[in-house]
């Protein structure tokens, strides 16, 4: 008979910080190649590069978003994630998003690299219990019921929003020291934030300006009871409208924003 | 910062070195002048009385056995007024040429010791008994020993004596004695004494102590490293009783004082001659006890003004401290708050480096590129020789790489890269100074390179690559270690006692023509029998060129013939007499691991770039012919996984006349 855990209430922590999470995936590549030789046989698998692990997880915000899980940010550090009796010390965040839709509450989704070891031979034997502090009630969990963002250049365009998502994302590029497996820095490139808003009817005119319009949101990111967790702001431009209507359905409207960050140099 | 270094860079925020609490940060790039203001010639300034330098070898007098009986002295006015040595000549110190000093010996356990005096029957400088005074010596000592002389539960240092101006040979005790008391990285008497740094000592009455312990006067604590050149500064006014000791410009002691007071008026250098070895003490501890060597030493009867202190301290600098002022790279976060701070100084030294090793990390991707000199010399028939036009024929070029630098490494190093563009020779006839530095796996991680140029591309904002080609001018593969893949692991000593595994390489000491580098074969963990030796009937050794290139190789075959045309008629195709199918072949041999790569560089390290080996053709030739490898490459790709193209070509003709230098040398 197969045996299986179910994990219930697994304690999942992110530098030692409580999130109430719904789902938590890891997993690695080995970036292997294999070597031929002259005689046509196989001398061996050669490491091209070092194996790169994922940890992805979805969670609920019950408490203000810490600066370590803001992805633009200065600070190229790693993280430490627990999860199930694994730790695993040098994670390096690429991404956070949410979707924020009416009546619903909020599910922060996270992505991380890792890179060198885990810590665990066996994830049965350490499973951390589920941490009451965790999640005091449900209604500190993050929730669209206050949550909102605005428009401050007015350039939406809609009477109405029905939803909105929000991303934050960066490319990681390890470097590796010689003779090292795990990298001395993981820098940040491509930090970009976006929203995208769905809405009714559009109002605004003149939305052909090729080079984007620019804009300017705020999005005030809160619990149940209207306790503010975090205020996102991006400052780009519209990088898409859409409109569509069909039998039976709503008109409805689109437009997706990005803002690419660009931090000025200082050398001295 | 001083304008010539300002123009000479193409970064900019180059920060002074400053004494008065200025804060650097790590990676700052730090300009270090000994003194900002000019030098000034010894006979510049009034008063000069001795004189002793390493100019020429006019300076000197040296005896048949080659050493120093006098040491002449350069002051106007005072030529007769020389160091001597009348004694034995094991007592005499010797002229050092490879470095430019006066090197004095001593071994307090063999009775051995090196001194310079003056005439005996005329000991004291003229007009010098007591009056103001001052010493400039520029020295340097090989290693201070930790003191043997050791009672049951305690421990006692030795004394080495810097100068000695006592009034020599009576017993007297002293007041002019200037010294080092003991080794203090392996142990000192004073735990203040920052370790690697000299505890001057100024005797009195200590041997009259039986165990000494250093009283306030005694605990003057150099600023320079143990074993560096020093620069000391003793300035004596006679008047005031005022005694200052500087060290590489750090004012150490500043105090009122008999020492080195009327009377102070000799100069013993060297080893022995301190005034208590035969004062009839029996001190129960070692005098003496390192070899030092002298540079110069300048004696003036004046008490000279602050800057003209500077002034000549700077002289001296410039002189003997060649590629020691100028930039610097801050290695951490600091405040200077004396010159103690300055780098050539122990605790400056911590602070600022121009080791980048530990600064900068070398990435992957970093390439050696290797090619030989040699001339072929077509005999026809196919027929060829490599003739070597010197002795290290072969040519070898580096990248190293460098990614991922922020902005400020980046500005770091390339600084550094421009600054080592401005090194001074240091002799007549060498090159400018290289830059000393680790390269990567396998190679020399003490090579002498010189930087050729440099790359810089910006992926991102604060994100930097830099690759800089070098190249490593002076190594020789003469020497039976190799040129440059010297690791222990590939020029050990062949060993029946010990285990092989597959690709690893030995050295064959023997007289005949056996001797030299051989590969194993065999299986993992073998214990090799007699049979199995490199010479042996069944040898799991070989000496030939075993690896298996890739699979996906191409070998073009282009046989040689004469092809005539003649005017009107057909072309008529002609023999080119033998050999005409010569190989020239290019192999790769990608992903290899460590030790496979390793093995490979050092066959291709081994060979020269010139001397043949025997190879077989893979399939479908399945041929073994004689080759030799003038150029080969290698990447460094990933931890375990190496790059490695080689260009081989077929000899014909090899005969048994081929002779290599392969001289054993024992080290």
């Amino acid at each position: 008979m197969s045996k299986y855990i179910k994990y219930e209430n697994i304690d999942f922590r992110i530098n030692n910080n409580i999130f109430y999470s719904k789902s938590v995936q890891i997993s690695l590549n080995a970036n292997i190649s294999p070597i031929l030789l002259s005689d046509g046989s196989l001398l061996r698998y050669a490491p091209e590069n070092t194996i790169v692990g994922s940890l992805n997880t979805d969670f609920y915000l019950t408490g203000t978003l810490p600066s370590f899980l803001e992805p633009t940010s200065s600070s190229e550090s790693p993280i430490e994630c627990i999860f199930a009796g694994i730790k695993i010390t040098n994670c390096f965040l690429k991404s956070i998003s949410f979707d924020v839709s009416n009546f619903l509450p909020i599910v922060l989704k996270v992505n991380f690299d890792w890179y060198g070891k885990i810590n665990s031979t066996n994830s049965t034997n350490d499973i951390r219990p589920f941490d009451s502090t965790r999640n005091p009630t449900l209604s500190e969990i993050s929730h669209a019921n206050n949550t909102y963002l605005i428009d401050t250049n007015k350039v939406f365009g809609f009477s109405e929003i029905f939803n909105f998502s929000y991303s934050e994302t960066v490319d990681r590029v390890p470097f590796f020291a010689n003779d090292q497996i795990t990298p001395f820095r993981v820098a940040k490139t491509n930090k970009t934030k976006s929203v995208s808003v769905e809405g009714n009817f559009a109002k605004k005119s003149n939305i052909l300006d090729i080079q984007g319009t620019t804009t300017n949101c705020e999005l005030y990111l809160k619990d149940y009871n209207s306790n503010l967790l975090k205020t996102f702001n991006v400052s780009g431009v519209i990088e898409s409208r859409s409109l569509n209507a069909e039998i039976d359905g709503l008109l409805q409207s689109s437009l997706a924003i990005t803002q690419r960050l660009a931090p000025l140099r200082n050398t001295l | 910062m001083s304008k010539f270094i300002n123009t000479q860079f193409s970064v900019s925020g180059i920060k002074d070195f400053d004494v008065n609490n200025q804060s650097y940060e790590k990676y700052d790039l730090v300009d270090y002048q000994y003194y900002t203001g000019n030098s000034i010639y010894p006979t510049d300034v009034s008063g000069l009385f001795a004189w002793f330098r390493t100019d020429d070898l006019n300076k000197f007098d040296i005896d048949s056995s080659g050493k120093i009986s006098i040491w002449y002295n350069s002051a106007p006015g005072h030529s007769t007024e020389n160091l001597y040595n009348y004694d034995t000549s094991e007592t005499k110190p010797a002229y050092n040429f490879d470095e430019n000093n006066v090197k004095c010996k001593a071994d307090a356990d063999l009775g051995l010791y090196n001194q310079l005096y003056p005439n005996p029957s005329s000991p004291n400088f003229s007009g010098f008994l007591t009056g103001d005074r001052c010493w400039f010596v520029v020295y340097e000592f090989d290693s201070l020993r930790k003191g043997s002389l050791t009672t049951p539960s305690n421990y006692y240092a030795n004394y080495s004596t810097i100068i000695n101006t006592d009034n020599a040979n009576t017993s007297t005790a002293s007041t002019g004695f200037f010294g080092v008391y003991g080794n203090n990285i392996d142990n000192s008497l004073n735990p203040n004494v920052l370790a690697g740094s000299q505890e001057f000592v100024i005797v009195a009455n200590d041997a009259a102590q039986l165990y000494p312990t250093p009283s306030t006067l005694n605990s003057a604590f150099s600023a320079g490293n143990l074993f560096n050149k020093n620069i000391v500064s003793i300035l004596k006014n006679n008047t005031t009783t005022n005694l200052r000791i500087r060290n590489n410009a750090c004012e150490l002691l500043n105090l009122n004082t008999n020492y080195f007071a009327s009377g102070c008026a000799s100069l013993r250098i060297g080893t022995a001659g301190n005034g208590h070895g035969n004062a009839g003490l029996s001190a129960p501890y070692n005098y003496d006890a390192s070899n030092i060597s002298y540079y110069e030493i300048i004696g003036y009867s004046k008490m000279p003004t602050d800057e003209e202190v500077l002034k000549l301290e700077k002289y001296l600098f410039k002189k003997y401290f060649k590629n020691d002022d100028n930039l610097y790279i801050a290695s951490d976060d600091f405040t200077s708050a004396s010159y103690a701070y300055a780098p050539i100084n122990l605790t400056g030294s911590l602070h600022l480096t121009k080791n980048i090793d530990n600064l900068f990390n070398k990435t992957y991707g970093c390439t050696a590129s290797f090619s030989t000199k040699a001339i072929k010399a077509n005999y026809g028939d196919g027929y060829y020789t490599n003739v070597i036009p010197n002795i290290n024929n072969l040519v070898t070029n580096f990248n190293l790489n460098y990614d991922g630098l922020t902005d400020k490494q980046a500005n770091s190093l390339i600084g550094f890269f421009q600054n080592s563009f401005e090194y001074q020779p240091l002799t007549l006839t060498s090159s400018y100074e290289n830059v000393e530095m680790s390269l990567f796996y396998p190679y020399k991680d003490n090579a002498k390179i010189y930087f050729e140029d440099l790359d810089q591309k910006c992926v991102d904002s604060n994100i930097n690559n830099i690759a800089i080609n070098c190249t490593t001018a002076y190594d020789s593969n003469l020497d039976y270690k190799g040129y440059l893949v010297t690791n222990e692991e590939v020029i050990r000593f062949f060993d029946f006692s010990k285990i092989y595994d597959y690709n690893d390489v030995v050295y064959y000491k023997s007289s005949s023509s056996e001797r030299g580098y051989y590969w194993f074969t065999g299986q993992n963990a073998t214990l090799v029998t007699s049979q199995q030796s490199p010479t042996g009937a069944n040898s799991l050794f070989t000496r030939n060129f075993y690896f298996k290139p890739d699979l996906d190789f191409s070998i073009p075959i282009k046989p040689r013939f004469l092809k005539n045309e003649y005017e009107l008629t057909s072309v008529a195709y002609e023999q080119d007499g033998i050999n005409k199918n010569i190989l020239d072949l290019s192999l790769k041999f990608n992903g290899r691991s460590d030790k496979e790569a390793i093995a490979i560089l050092k066959f291709l390290d081994a060979h020269c770039g010139f001397k043949l080996f025997e190879f077989i053709l893979p399939e479908p030739y399945n041929k073994n012919i004689n080759v030799y490898c003038p150029e080969w490459n290698h990447t460094y790709k990933f931890k375990d996984n190496h790059d490695i193209s080689v260009k081989f070509l077929e000899f014909k003709g090899k005969t048994t006349s081929d002779v290599y230098f392969n001289t054993l040398l024992s080290l």
